[in-house]
């Protein structure tokens, strides 16, 4: 059993070098250059042959549309079953007879089908051309009475049978020769120190926003001609895979653990950032995988980026974040056209949205600016400190001009705008309440945005948390 | 009823110790003190409590220490609110919730067209 004490000054010292085996590359986008489709495919290959599972057909997508139309042309249409069905069976049963030579061929014909597919504009008319043309090769080769069966086949997802199969065959022996080698104390320290900051970056936050990427809804255009796609979560193939593989190679590497799948977790660990898998959808014939970003960028918070990049990026898509709030791309879009108008700031109603214009500016081009574009004047200003001993500092602004439409709670018209400055203390967003206009003071206005059944005058001051 | 003190807030959730459930509270299942249209997250308690609805806000009587998560809806699985559970977190960091009443409600806006105080929305 290793205790605290076998935790040396020199093992510490690696933690970093491992944390950033994980991530510098796959974040400054070095990773996505890099890339070469043989390591990804060998990837999958290894973990289906870990699971006891037949080679599947790869179908690799650079990015989440090129993935949802893969998706649909895969498994909500039929009209590729019987190429995948031939591919797969070549791929594992008659590879000696047909040779590599057709195996390649047929999958270059597919591959190259389906990008031609994908930069079409996405018309009926094109799918049908694609069916027809793969038709006249390949469609000939099978039976039409296997047709609904092979799509049966197709979409037989492997996601728990891979999962259980590959914590049987990996998880459980690590679990136990290794996991249990710690003492708590040492367990706990390097969860700290080790695990918990990337599993939260890679296994919780990243996998997340493409989840929800993924399961988005389509944009008005594309709803018509895709449907919603699916992925799902396997330990070993997704973007927390790496962090899972680190803590296991770590352990036994620094600590000297004796372990019976050294060869495989080896293999494994050496290899999964050169197979570059976010998400994916696993199936007994068919694996589409989404390759990761081609860059992120992060703050302590999280996601993060003021710039027109995208803190979570595709190079054909951007995702953008202040703080880890998602912010449209309409915000970026119009921010960076000089285009951003108080009418869109008044307009929106989420809170977070509107926290994050008043970031972009605030932090690309100064207070002064942000006043200008609101067209306001700082009224007062109050630094408290609660009992829980957090300080904060609240501000109160209003608009140099009054507007006739606009009234106070007391039912005064003809008012300015005015707004409660306040940032919150996890994310470090700067938000702008919409307050009444009469408040003179931003303490005022502050007990003022607390929920309707505290009385006004009651003390503003947390005792406890403020998170 | 009294309020005792200005406990904490987990972004735009409030909690305020109160000396006891106030007559027109009405019991309820356990739910999510809160909801996000625009992300799936979720605050809400996870552990031994009863829960009663008031107008714009909740009465939690917390029966024993239990935990305050801000988290996502995926995060869920298998999990139920009586579970004494740290979920990952989505934007706030978890908080330890002690024995005792409590009144929640959202942070609020005052919407100057309308001239009314609503609660805020992320």
């Amino acid at each position: 059993m290793k205790q605290l004490s076998d935790f040396t000054q020199n093992i510490k010292d690696k933690i970093e070098l491992y944390k950033s085996k994980c991530i510098t590359d796959l974040y400054s986008g070095k990773e996505y250059s890099d890339f070469n489709k043989q390591n990804l495919k060998d990837y999958v290959n290894y973990i289906y042959n870990l699971a006891k599972q037949q080679k599947p057909v790869i179908i690799t997508t650079n990015n989440i549309l090129e993935y949802k139309i893969y998706y649909n042309l895969l498994f909500n249409t039929k009209k590729y079953n019987k190429v995948i069905n031939t591919l797969f069976n070549v791929k594992n049963k008659l590879l000696n007879e047909l040779g590599n030579e057709l195996s390649n061929k047929l999958r270059n014909e597919l591959s190259n089908k389906l990008r031609n597919e994908l930069y079409n504009e996405l018309d009926n008319e094109l799918s049908n051309e694609l069916g027809n043309e793969l038709g006249n090769e390949l469609y000939n080769e099978l039976d039409n009475e296997l047709h609904n069966e092979l799509h049966n086949e197709l979409r037989n997802e492997l996601d728990n049978e891979l999962d259980n199969e590959l914590r049987n065959e990996l998880d459980n022996e690590l679990g136990n020769e290794l996991y249990n080698e710690l003492d708590n104390e040492l367990y706990n320290e390097l969860d700290n120190e080790l695990y918990n900051e990337l599993g939260n970056e890679l296994g919780n936050e990243l996998d997340n926003e493409l989840y929800n990427e993924l399961y988005n809804e389509l944009s008005i255009e594309l709803r018509n001609e895709l449907k919603p796609v699916k992925s799902h979560y396997i330990f070993l193939l997704n973007s927390y895979s790496r962090v899972y593989l680190m803590w296991y190679k770590f352990i036994k590497d620094e600590f000297n653990l004796p372990c019976s799948k050294t060869k495989e977790l080896d293999w494994l660990y050496n290899n999964v950032n050169l197979a570059n898998i976010a998400r994916g959808f696993f199936c007994k014939k068919v694996a589409l995988v989404l390759r990761m970003p081609s860059k992120i960028l992060r703050n302590n918070i999280g996601f993060h980026s003021l710039t027109n990049e995208g803190a979570i990026q595709y190079p054909n898509q951007k995702l953008h974040y202040i703080n880890g709030r998602k912010i449209p791309n309409w915000v970026f879009d119009k921010f960076n056209d000089n285009t951003l108008t108080f009418n869109d700031f008044i307009k929106e109603t989420n809170e977070d949205i509107k926290a994050g214009i008043i970031t972009l500016i605030k932090e690309n081009k100064g207070n002064e600016v942000l006043l200008n574009f609101l067209n306001a004047v700082l009224i007062d200003e109050c630094v408290l400190k609660h009992d829980n001993g957090h300080i904060e500092t609240i501000k109160l602004y209003k608009t140099k001009e009054s507007y006739t439409f606009l009234r106070d709670r007391n039912g005064k018209t003809n008012v300015p705008y005015a707004w409660t400055e306040m940032v919150c203390p996890s994310t470090g967003q700067t938000y702008l309440i919409d307050t009444s206009a009469d408040f003179t003071t931003a303490l005022e206005s502050i007990k003022f945005h607390r929920p309707k059944f505290i009385p006004k005058d009651f003390s503003y001051n947390w005792s406890e948390f403020t998170n | 009823m009294k309020i005792l003190n200005q406990t904490g807030h987990q972004g735009d959730t409030q909690w305020y110790a109160i000396d006891c459930i106030p007559e027109n509270a009405k019991k309820v299942e356990k739910q999510f003190i809160a909801a996000s249209e625009q992300s799936g997250s979720f605050h809400a308690l996870f552990g031994v409590y009863d829960q009663y609805e008031m107008e714009d806000g909740f009465i939690l009587d917390v029966k024993e220490e239990c935990v305050l998560n801000h988290s996502l809806q995926q995060h869920l699985n298998g999990v139920t609110m009586d579970d004494v559970k740290v979920l990952p977190k989505k934007d706030h960091r978890h908080s330890i919730i002690n024995k005792g009443i409590y009144y929640v409600g959202i942070q609020t806006r005052f919407d100057p067209l309308s001239g009314m105080k609503e609660k805020v929305r992320d």
